[in-house]
């Protein structure tokens, strides 16, 4: 909580007057006070110099608001509130005597006590019970800011430590007219954008929702691979993932889960990351395959590669990859930190993030479109095996292991 | 090519459909208007659209003053209320051990923000580190900083207490219109597309979030001219490929921005780096290597090799306190101002990265560069070239990078979100000098109708109010009371008073249901 003045002077009142009456009722009686003083007089000791811190405190609080205002961000850190004590209890000391609160020599004091009872000095018979007294009440009511008060006063942290007058003023009457003017920001995002409408569109084809009806934008003839994906198409007219929430061109959002389905060309869905760190751009089926011989692997379009030479094929079926191998078996490390192993001819999803490996040579797949659901919750694969399957576009994918899971070894085949 | 903009934006709820074609031509609807329509209307006490947690912590402080969860509806494509926010903050390199940019009392699980974060890590880890933490911060330590994992789990817990998933309508807002009988409609898609139906409320709170990630315009250009997608990358996009090259090859990165988000992207490369060995090498763009954070008068050392460094994006007597205080008082374009200068970019000073960058510094593998890149363009063997011009020097940089990764900020435009860009358009709210929905002192959205119905926003949307961290844990709890302070007024709720504030912290602190 960072106090304004009017808080300030608020809250030390009301924390003197509850924490602070409240404790010095119960701790009064047992106070290390020196011999001769009765429990009345050591009340009444303590509650004046609660009295006097509480009242010279509201000097004490226009000083440090002063010295708030050199902090360039106005806080008070709590250690400040904590140790001011060290200051003030200095001060109604002095007060107690000037008074004079402890009230000097008392019948039944002798020997030092005597000799020290109107002392300033730390050989007062007095200061024991003063510094239990201030310490731990101090201490409590620190405390009780750090908490309490704000289960209490629940807007007390926000209006700067204010307890009785809300500062924000009543609601005025909605429809009341701003003074500001009506977006004038807004029209130039919109021109910016124009500007940007693709030069790729290609064809686009939309589905109003339920119809099973599509609508055709263009030409699909004209899309090139004729890999046609359903996805969605942000405001500006960039088409994407149907599952991300923001446009993978221009960060505008995507319309979820409904609205009207749109067919568009795929753009590309990630990127394989050989182990040398190279980097290829997955926008169609990809094989990898050692073809400069063993040693280096080189990853190509797959129909410019010969099956013969192929470690595995990456194929794309809808928004997703799959992997297999016709000789090899693959062994994937999923993103959740689950294993998969796939037999020779058996396919599995790849999710962004995971890593397989084929022949001793390890590649990783890294996809800006990650799962839509937020990772605590495992992603499943399996998930995407079975849309696969309905696409029929591949062999039957493999099931995976439950992630945390003992390594079990798949062998199914397509 | 087809011109697409001709059409009514695909996607858009409303493509098609005659009859809602007919609804959003109507500025004000009324029962008949939406029975003509062959609409299914649920009606709700209060509704929420968005579902992020700027309705989560609204509907948690109405369910505290007694709102009952059969009263509410909450419309959002989201499961979870941190959905959104765990995506983003994830890309922007915040793993879930990280520390984020909050001080311990700032919850949106606990609208009291007791205990604090830093009690709860206490008593879960058996350790005092965090109570000293918070105790001597920020003057000993650092100002103790939640991670997401912790706000994520707490959400969590109180999002089960108060019952948010009964509450959920999965879909997606298409419309919203003020009622001619007062209160509003909202037009719901319903997320397993079954047909719309249409939701009738008198309150309505609008918390959609950052409508967009604003990609800078240079990087959008460049992905349409060049259809390339991952040698230049926005930090909050998915780009851990990025990383993963790197740590198989030497290279060279070019980040951007001098954020949070720019220093977290950062202590990754150079984490990665010192783990793998490679030969990385990061050029460090910023617009000016001399800029003053805001509100300093010069005292103390707060700019350092081109950084600005504040605890968190707003004073914290912006959230309370003073400055608070005086956003209050101000008219509206001195508090765009004064925002605008608060909430310049800046990121928090923490030791580690500090001595991350350092030892970089020294060791050679990190330049730090001014100016603005004028041109950028894929060139040979898979790099982007980049021309920055300096408005100091002369001759343009030229520069053969591997990767670009911009973390220069979000900024929210309002019309990037169709829900919002037809809400403004009908007539049904007004939009402030930095862009955000115009609010009242308790988010109620001016110039929306539906009298004596309330329209409310908080969140990013609202930013430019009298509230500067709107969007931060603490801002959104304290946009939450104002607005049940002024549903409470209307006989709504309970308004949360000394008693039935205690009671109810105590429910939740035994977690039983409010
Ligand atoms: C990287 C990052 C780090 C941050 N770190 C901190 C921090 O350390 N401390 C702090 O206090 N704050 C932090 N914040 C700020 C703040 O906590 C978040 O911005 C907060 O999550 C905002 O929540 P929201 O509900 O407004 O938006 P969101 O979480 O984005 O939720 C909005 C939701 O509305 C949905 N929506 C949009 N349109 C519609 C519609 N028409 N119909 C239905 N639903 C719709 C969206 O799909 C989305 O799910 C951070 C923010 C980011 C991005
Ligand atoms: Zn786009």
């Amino acid at each position: 909580m960072t106090p304004t003045l009017r808080g300030r002077l608020q809250t030390r009142l009301f924390l003197a007057a509850t924490v602070g009456v409240l404790w010095t009722a119960i701790i009064s009686p047992f106070l290390p006070e020196p011999p001769g003083v009765t429990t009345g007089m050591s009340y009444s000791m303590a509650f004046d110099s609660l009295l006097l811190m509480a009242v010279y405190g509201l000097v004490w609080e226009h000083l440090y608001h002063r010295l708030q205002q050199r902090r360039w961000d106005r806080d008070w850190p709590s250690v400040f509130a904590l140790l001011t004590v060290l200051n003030e209890a200095l001060l109604v000391w002095l007060l107690d005597h000037l008074f004079p609160v402890m009230s000097g020599p008392m019948p039944g004091m002798s020997g030092s006590s005597l000799a020290n009872a109107g002392s300033l000095g730390p050989d007062s018979p007095y200061l024991a019970g003063f510094v239990v007294h201030m310490g731990t009440t101090w201490g409590l009511m620190w405390l009780f800011s750090q908490g309490p008060m704000r289960v209490i006063f629940i807007r007390w942290r926000f209006e700067g430590g204010l307890i009785v007058h809300s500062h924000v003023p009543e609601s005025p009457v909605p429809g009341d007219r701003p003074d500001t003017s009506r977006p004038e920001g807004a029209g130039f995002s919109e021109a910016r954008v124009r500007d940007a409408v693709p030069g790729t569109a290609a064809a686009r084809l939309t589905l109003p929702p339920h119809t099973g009806h599509a609508r055709v934008y263009g030409d699909p003839t004209s899309a090139p691979n004729g890999d046609l994906v359903e996805g969605n198409m942000c405001g500006h007219g960039h088409f994407g993932h149907p599952g991300t929430r923001y446009c993978m061109i221009c960060g505008g959002p995507l319309p979820q889960l409904n609205g009207t389905r749109v067919l568009g060309r795929r753009p590309p869905l990630g990127v394989l990351i050989l182990d040398d760190g190279d980097a290829y751009v997955l926008d169609g089926d990809v094989r990898l395959a050692e073809v400069d011989g063993p040693g280096t692997l080189t990853a190509g379009r797959r129909d410019a590669i010969p099956a013969a030479s192929a470690l595995a094929d990456i194929r794309l079926a809808g928004w997703q990859p799959f992997v297999s191998s016709e000789l090899h078996p693959i062994a994937l490390a999923l993103p959740g930190g689950g294993h998969l192993h796939i037999a020779p001819g058996a396919s599995a999803l790849l999710m962004p993030g995971t890593e397989f490996t084929v022949a001793t040579r390890r590649v990783r797949f890294e996809s800006p479109y990650q799962p839509v659901e937020p990772a605590t919750a495992a992603p499943d694969p399996r998930a995407g095996a079975a849309s696969e399957a309905d696409a029929a576009t591949s062999p039957a994918a493999a099931t995976p292991s439950r992630p945390g899971a003992p390594r079990v070894r798949h062998t199914l085949r397509g | 090519m087809p011109d697409l903009t001709a059409h009514p934006m695909p996607g858009s709820a409303y493509a098609g459909a005659p009859e809602l074609e007919r609804l959003r031509a109507a500025p004000v609807w009324s029962e008949e208007l939406v029975a003509a329509a062959g609409l299914r209307a649920e009606h709700a006490t209060f509704v929420t659209v968005g579902g992020g947690l700027a309705g989560f912590t609204v509907v948690d402080t109405l369910r505290i003053c007694g709102l009952d969860a059969t009263q509410m509806r909450v419309v959002s494509p989201q499961r979870r209320p941190y959905e959104n926010l765990s995506r983003l903050v994830r890309t922007g390199q915040i793993r879930d051990d990280d520390p984020l940019r909050s001080d311990s009392g700032s919850r949106a699980d606990n609208i009291w923000g007791f205990p604090g974060y830093a009690v709860q890590e206490a008593i879960r880890r058996r350790t005092i580190r965090p109570l000293w933490k918070v105790l001597t911060e920020p003057v000993a330590a650092e100002f103790y900083n939640p991670s997401p994992g912790q706000v994520f789990r707490g959400i969590d817990r109180e999002a089960g207490r108060i019952g948010w998933d009964s509450m959920l309508a999965p879909g997606q807002a298409g419309l919203i219109r003020p009622s001619a009988e007062g209160g509003f409609f909202c037009l719901v898609h319903p997320a397993d597309h079954s047909s719309p139906y249409v939701l009738r409320t008198p309150y309505l709170h609008l918390g959609t979030g950052y409508p967009a990630l604003g990609y800078a315009p240079g990087l959008i250009e460049y992905r349409l001219r060049h259809q390339e997608y991952f040698n230049v990358v926005n930090a909050y996009e998915p780009h851990e490929h990025v990383y993963q090259v790197l740590r198989r090859r030497a290279g060279t990165v070019l980040v951007r921005g001098a954020g949070i988000t720019a220093s977290r992207v950062l202590q990754r490369l150079i984490d990665d780096r010192d783990r793998s060995g490679r030969a990385v090498r990061i050029l460090h763009l910023f617009r000016d290597l001399a800029e003053q954070p805001p509100g300093r008068r010069g005292s103390s050392p707060v700019v350092e090799h081109g950084w600005r460094y504040q605890a968190f994006s707003f004073p914290r007597s912006a959230t309370s306190g003073q400055h608070r205080e005086q956003l209050a008082g101000m008219s509206s374009t001195e508090r765009a101002a004064w925002i605008t200068a608060m909430g310049a970019t800046t990121t928090a000073k923490r030791r580690h990265w500090q001595r991350q960058l350092r030892k970089a510094r020294s060791e050679g593998f990190y330049q730090a560069l001014s100016g603005e890149i004028t041109v950028m363009e894929p060139s040979g063997d898979r790099q982007v070239r980049l021309l920055i011009a300096d408005s100091a020097e002369r001759d343009a940089l030229c520069l053969d990078v591997d990767f670009l990764i911009d973390c220069t900020g979000m900024s929210p435009q309002l019309r990037d979100n169709p829900l919002l860009a037809d809400l403004i358009d009908s007539g049904g709210a007004a939009v402030n000098a930095l862009g955000g929905l115009d609010v009242g002192p308790h988010f109620e959205v001016r110039g929306s109708g539906g009298e004596p119905g309330r329209l409310y926003a908080s969140g990013a949307i609202a930013r430019g109010g009298y509230l500067a961290p709107v969007d931060s844990f603490a801002g959104l709890v304290d946009a939450a009371l104002l607005i049940c302070d002024d549903l409470a007024a209307q006989g709504v709720c309970a308004r949360l008073g000394p008693r039935s504030s205690v009671a109810a912290w105590i429910k939740q602190l035994v977690r039983r249901v409010p």
